[in-house]
This record gives structure tokens, C-alpha cells and sequence, in this order.
């Protein structure tokens, strides 16, 4: 049976994938590198990110998917996930629940994962959805802190070296980890899509992750990021509220459902990818998977494993979502080949 | 049976919380903690109510170690229960114990995930011990958190002093663009009660020892527009060729801060309520109301001024002009440090006051 899913179905997977996880840690390895100007790197990287989705767009047949980059692409998603859930349960551990196993906590997060990928395609496909409340009240949540913003905080601006610049701009790139996933996902939308609808995707995304950069730059001072790693905990664990003794751990539930289901349209991706290569029968190899992904999490799931994917996803990102999209984009348009069907070429 | 597992499997993720219960009756709910000592030898007070015939009663214990961890650790083990800080509402540090850097005894509270940092902090005049001993007058133990939580809210809606939580201690701390001012108590001798002394000024992370009087902290709460609900000021005018007692309620209070190479301007603009005055004749007209405007604008000038020269002498911008000036003038900020800078500007506040009702008396 032939999936297709609609232009918001397809935006609502690429904004969740896209800010699970990395939104309450991208902040502090940015604001330590580019300190005031922080902001307005992102800013600039943001601005660009309509048109890296148009190019997408413009040469989307011209994206091929053969066996090989069906392999790629499955071996860096599988990398993404695992180390998403390493944070992901890492952070868990530290903060919430210090004496639960974490090879427990990676099993059950990954049985939610596969019972997602073993059921319809839909239900990752809407998934989302339940996060859409969920994300809203976050974001109430980070606005309570608006009263004791310093607004000088976020200047002056324009005082970074090249070198500065250059460093700054590795993690600024974190939140757009995921993007790739459009060359797949379009696979799935029958009708074009506008430049209208991505600069509106793009507004919304550039704007919550602004949002997410600037609280935290305009309420800690600059010195205070060498010592956490995610200042949205620190944030929301400062506010006092008569609701809840700690925001924090109530946001940290908000927070493990995002990750999940970021971490299951990542799967559903693997397995589109599967079916792609014409492995019919992907139910056993996705059980196989599951159960090495536990044990691969396991090890990504510390201080150091975490700190280096930190440093190594950007790079990653970099090969994954503009080198080899480009490379195949542009000999294809030289050889004049076009995307026939919807399996993938040899 | 799908359907039901993708329900189930997510609701099995919330019994990971098991491990990490924490059942009341094996924690000691710490409310109050106190920091007293040096970089070589630190003395923690932790302050908790205690259950002793159903009723909660106010209990405290000490403990020394060379660093605040180590403090801490002697402590829980002399603890029947684990002592947890996660209600946290009271920290008090010792006069002696803020004239070292201060974060190097706070780290832990900071920046542990479980601790509460939406505590009051305060500076405690004298020995620690009887913050957490005291009798007080009533003969009833005073060492509550609740107490000392009390007060400080009181203070703070006086606008006595500025008044900082840990985490907003902490970001300042670390501003090189601001110094810290927390509250200083004492015990009062006579009553045994918690008093405010005034206010501490700090330079850096290191408490300089200057206190400012309860009025030039009420200047200086309005100065950092951290007032509470209500900032009264007392000043005797002359008021047909005899000085009067006056005291007048802030409404709001507008500045402007203008750099200028070295010389800062601080532009005041307040609008006053008269609370008390026994001399009716002042409000014979508007001309006298202005005159009075005038005459309190210059006294309030003359306060603000005396209080930016105490804070320039104490090498602390606990106004935050630093701030303004990395923001704005980065040639200025980059000139030298600004602990270097700032004591050699020219600051000068001129103060516009108007007197835009008179309350009561009317």
C-alpha cells in the first residue's frame, strides 16, 4: 500500500525531529564560543536554512535514492538515534533518576520505539500531534522567566574573530541536524511544495529555536554556561511557580516524550528506507536492530560519548545534509538522471 | 493488542521512577542552611523542623570540613536521615565567609539538579550559631525558615534592601558587568529577633565588609528599579522657616543612563505621594506643591549621589552601569577591567521629583 501524507504531516515530522532533543543543549557550546554574538550567528545560519529546504525542493528528482545511499543514510540515522537516547537518558540520569538502571531505561524507550515502527505507518506518522499541547505549554513555561531577562546581555554583537566565527558555527548548526530527512520524507507528498510553505516552515522553526537561544543568553550571564551544559533545566528550575515545586522535572517528562517520538520518526525513516531497498520482510530486521541498538545506546549513554557526538554530529550533518545530497544532486543533473518510481536503484 | 501495547509500553517507562523513590520518613527536609568560615575550614548549619509529638519542632546541627562537600558529607553521616535541600528556603552566609569567593561555598548548592536555588539569600552579622539557636524573646526557638523567609519578604516589600534568590546570586556573581548587594542581618540583642542591618556590597565574588543604612538601601533598590510594593523615603523640608518632617511614597520612578566617554549621567525622573505631613499650609497651591517637589528632588539628589560616591569607594557597581556600558560603549568596557574602570568615572545622578498626589491628608 502506497503512503502519502500531507504538507503538514510533513512539516509537523520535520519540526519535531529537527528540535527533539538538541533545544535544551545547543545553547551553552554556542554562547561559550560566540558569547553576545551568539544570537545573531544563528540568526544568519537560520536565514539560509528556506533556501538549503527550496534546493531540496528544486532538485528532488534529481536525488536518487540508490542502494548505497539507502545504506548511508540508514547507518547515520541509526548513529542519530542512538545518540539522541544516549543524551537522552544521560541527562535523565543525572537530573531525574540518579539509582534507575540505564540499560532499563534505554530497553523500555526502545520497545517504545519498535512497538512504533512494528505497528502502521501512521502512527509515526502522527505522532507529533500529541506533542503539539505539550510543546506550547513549554514554551509558557520558558516565558515565565521574561520578567528578569537582561537585555544587554544580547550585545554587543559583531566583535567575534574569523577563527571565533568558524568555531561558533559547529554548534549553531545542531538544530538543523534532521533536515535531510525532507529528500525522504518528500517521497511520500504527491503535489510540490511552495517556497511559501517552507519559508512559513522555516519562520517557525528559526523562531522557536531564537526563542530557545535568547532566553537563556538574556538570563545567564555569559560566565555561567562554562558551568551547565543545558541552561533551559537551569531556567525553568529557577522559576517558582505554585502549581508544581520543580518546573524542571515536570518539563523533563515534556521533554522524554519528545525525545521518543523524535527518535521514532527517525526509525520510521529506517524503515522506509528498508522498504525502499525492497526488503519486504523488514518486521524481523527491525527486532534485530532494536536489540543492537540497545546495547550500542548503552555506550553512548555517558559523559564523554555524549560531549563527543556533541562534537561529531555537526560534521556529520555537514557530509550528510549538504555533501552527499549535493554530490548526488549535481552528477545526476549532469548525467540527466531523473528519480523513476518509488524503490531504490541499484 | 497493538493498540494497547503502544499505551502501555510508554506508561511502562514512568515505574524507572521506583528506583529513585524517596520516601519522606528517610530524608531530613533541610529548610535553612548557613555558611560559615574560610577557604581552609568551613562550618555548615543546617536548620529542619522535626516531628516530636506530632508537632513540628525547629532542630539544627553542625558540622566542619575543610571544604562545604566535606562539611556536608560529616553531617549526613551524623544525620539519622539523608538531608535533602530540595526545600531550601533560607541561605544565610557568615560576614567572615563572604569575604572569600563565595561561589567556591555555593557550587554545590547551585548546581546540583535536585537542590532549590529559588531560596533567599542573605548575609548573617555575628556568630551563625545563634541563627540557628536563638530563643528569641518569646522564648520560643527562631531558627524556622519561615521566620527568616517572613522577614525577607517583608524587606523586600519595603524595598529595605535588594533581595536575590541563589540562582539570581549566582548570575550576578558571575556578570562582570554587576556587583552583588544582599541583605545583612543581625540578631537584636534586646529581642533576640532577626533584624536587617542593612545592606552588603560586594565587589567581584568577595563581600567588601561595607553595609549600607536601611535608607541608602532603599535608594539603592530604586536605583536598580528592584523595589517592592511600596519605597517610602523620610526627609525634613523647610516649610516656612521651619524644618518639617516628610515622608513620601515612590510611584514610579523613570531613568536614563547617558555615557559619555568617562562621565555617566543618571537622569531621574520620580513621581511622589506625600504620606505624611503636619503642616497643612503646604498645600495651599500648586506653586508650593512644586517648591516641595523641588526641595525633595534636591535631597533625593544629594542621597543618590552620597550613595553612587559609597559604592565607587567600595569598588562596587551594584547599579550594573557596567552592564550598559558592554553593551554600548565596548571601547570603555575594553579599556580595563571594569572592577578598574568604574571606581574612576564620573557619576552623577540629578534628580527630578514631582509630587503627583497627596494621599491622606487631602
Amino acid at each position: 500500500m502506497k503512503i502519502r501524507i500531507t504538507q503538514t504531516q510533513l512539516f509537523l515530522m520535520l519540526f519535531i525531529v529537527q528540535t527533539g532533543t538538541v533545544f535544551i543543549s545547543f545553547q551553552a557550546p554556542l554562547i561559550r564560543v560566540a558569547g553576545s554574538d551568539a544570537w545573531l550567528v544563528f540568526l544568519c545560519l537560520g536565514l539560509l536554512f528556506p533556501l538549503h529546504l527550496w534546493l531540496f525542493e528544486r532538485f528532488i528528482d534529481r536525488f536518487i535514492w540508490s542502494k548505497p545511499v539507502c545504506v548511508l543514510y540508514g547507518l547515520y540515522w541509526y548513529f542519530i538515534c542512538s545518540s539522541l537516547i544516549g543524551k537522552t537518558v544521560y541527562t535523565l540520569n543525572v537530573w531525574a533518576f540518579p539509582e534507575t538502571p540505564m540499560l532499563l531505561v534505554i530497553a523500555l524507550m526502545t520497545s517504545v520505539l519498535l512497538a512504533v515502527v512494528l505497528s502502521k505507518p501512521t502512527t509515526a506518522i502522527n505522532l507529533g500531534v500529541i506533542l503539539i499541547p505539550l510543546i506550547l505549554i513549554f514554551v509558557l513555561f520558558v516565558s515565565l522567566a521574561v520578567n528578569d531577562l537582561i537585555w544587554t546581555n544580547l550585545l554587543p554583537v559583531a566583535h567575534l574573530s574569523l577563527s571565533e566565527l568558524q568555531k561558533a558555527l559547529q554548534p549553531a548548526q545542531l538544530p538543523f541536524v534532521g533536515i535531510e530527512l525532507y529528500l525522504l520524507f518528500r517521497l511520500l507528498l504527491p503535489e510540490k511544495v511552495s517556497f511559501r510553505n517552507l519559508a512559513i516552515y522555516s519562520s517557525i522553526w528559526l523562531a522557536f529555536f531564537m526563542y530557545m537561544l535568547i532566553f537563556p543568553l538574556a538570563y545567564f550571564s555569559l560566565k555561567e554556561f562554562d558551568l551547565f551544559p543545558d541552561p533551559i533545566m537551569y531556567l525553568l528550575k529557577s522559576q517558582e511557580v505554585t502549581f508544581v515545586e520543580r518546573l524542571d522535572l515536570f518539563f523533563i517528562y515534556i521533554w522524554l516524550a519528545w525525545s521518543i517520538v523524535t527518535v521514532c520518526i527517525y526509525a520510521f525513516a529506517v524503515v522506509r528506507l528498508l522498504t525502499l531497498m525492497g526488503i519486504a520482510n523488514y518486521k524481523k530486521h527491525a527486532v534485530w536492530m532494536a536489540v543492537i541498538f540497545i546495547f550500542i545506546t548503552n555506550t553512548m549513554a555517558t559523559k564523554s560519548a555524549v560531549e563527543m557526538n556533541a562534537i561529531l554530529i555537526p560534521y556529520l550533518h555537514t557530509v550528510f545534509a549538504m555533501a552527499i545530497p549535493a554530490f548526488i544532486i549535481i552528477s545526476n543533473q549532469m548525467r540527466r538522471r531523473k528519480r523513476t518510481g518509488e524503490g531504490a536503484s541499484g | 493488542m497493538k493498540r494497547l501495547m503502544f499505551w502501555v509500553l510508554p506508561a511502562v517507562l514512568l515505574l524507572s521512577g521506583c528506583w529513585d523513590e524517596l520516601v519522606f520518613r528517610d530524608i531530613q527536609v533541610v529548610t535553612m542552611a548557613g555558611i560559615d568560615g574560610n577557604k581552609d575550614e568551613v562550618t555548615v548549619y543546617y536548620g529542619f523542623p522535626e516531628l516530636l509529638d506530632s508537632q513540628p519542632v525547629p532542630q539544627s546541627l553542625e558540622s566542619k570540613g575543610r571544604t562545604y562537600s566535606e562539611a556536608r558529607n560529616t553531617a549526613n553521616e551524623r544525620s539519622d536521615e539523608v538531608l535533602d535541600l530540595s526545600y531550601l528556603q533560607v541561605f544565610l552566609i557568615s560576614e567572615e565567609a563572604a569575604k572569600h569567593r563565595i561561589y567556591d561555598f555555593m557550587d554545590s548548592f547551585f548546581r546540583v539538579p535536585r537542590n532549590r536555588v529559588t531560596g533567599h539569600m542573605a548575609i548573617a552579622q555575628g556568630d551563625m550559631k545563634q541563627y540557628f539557636d536563638n530563643p528569641g524573646s518569646s522564648g520560643a526557638p527562631k531558627n524556622e525558615s519561615e521566620t527568616f523567609g517572613k522577614k525577607i519578604d517583608t524587606f523586600h516589600k519595603y524595598s529595605l534592601s535588594t533581595m536575590y534568590d541563589l540562582q539570581q546570586v549566582c548570575t550576578i556573581l558571575f556578570d562582570d558587568g554587576m556587583d552583588l548587594s544582599l541583605p545583612v542581618l543581625k540578631i537584636e540583642e534586646q529581642t533576640g529577633e532577626p533584624e536587617l542591618a542593612g545592606t552588603g556590597l560586594f565587589s567581584g565574588m568577595e563581600y567588601t565588609g561595607e553595609v549600607l543604612s536601611l535608607d541608602e538601601g532603599r535608594l539603592l533598590a530604586m536605583l536598580k528599579k528592584e523595589t517592592g510594593t511600596i519605597l517610602r523615603l523620610n526627609y525634613d523640608v523647610e516649610v516656612e522657616g521651619e524644618k518639617t518632617p516628610i515622608q513620601i511614597e515612590i510611584i514610579s520612578n523613570k531613568q536614563k543612563i547617558k555615557i559619555k566617554g568617562e562621565h555617566v549621567d543618571i537622569e531621574m525622573r520620580i513621581k511622589a505621594e506625600v504620606e505624611e505631613f503636619a503642616h497643612g499650609a503646604v498645600y495651599k497651591n500648586q506653586k508650593q506643591m512644586d517648591r516641595l517637589g523641588k526641595e525633595l528632588g534636591k535631597l533625593v539628589e544629594e542621597d543618590v549621589n552620597k550613595l553612587i560616591g559609597k559604592l565607587q569607594e567600595a569598588e562596587s557597581d551594584a547599579i550594573g552601569i557596567g552592564r550598559r556600558v558592554r553593551a554600548f560603549h565596548h571601547d570603555l568596557w575594553e579599556k580595563a577591567k571594569w572592577s578598574e574602570t568604574y571606581p574612576s568615572l564620573e557619576i552623577d545622578a540629578s534628580v527630578e521629583l514631582k509630587i503627583e498626589r497627596t494621599g491622606i491628608l487631602e
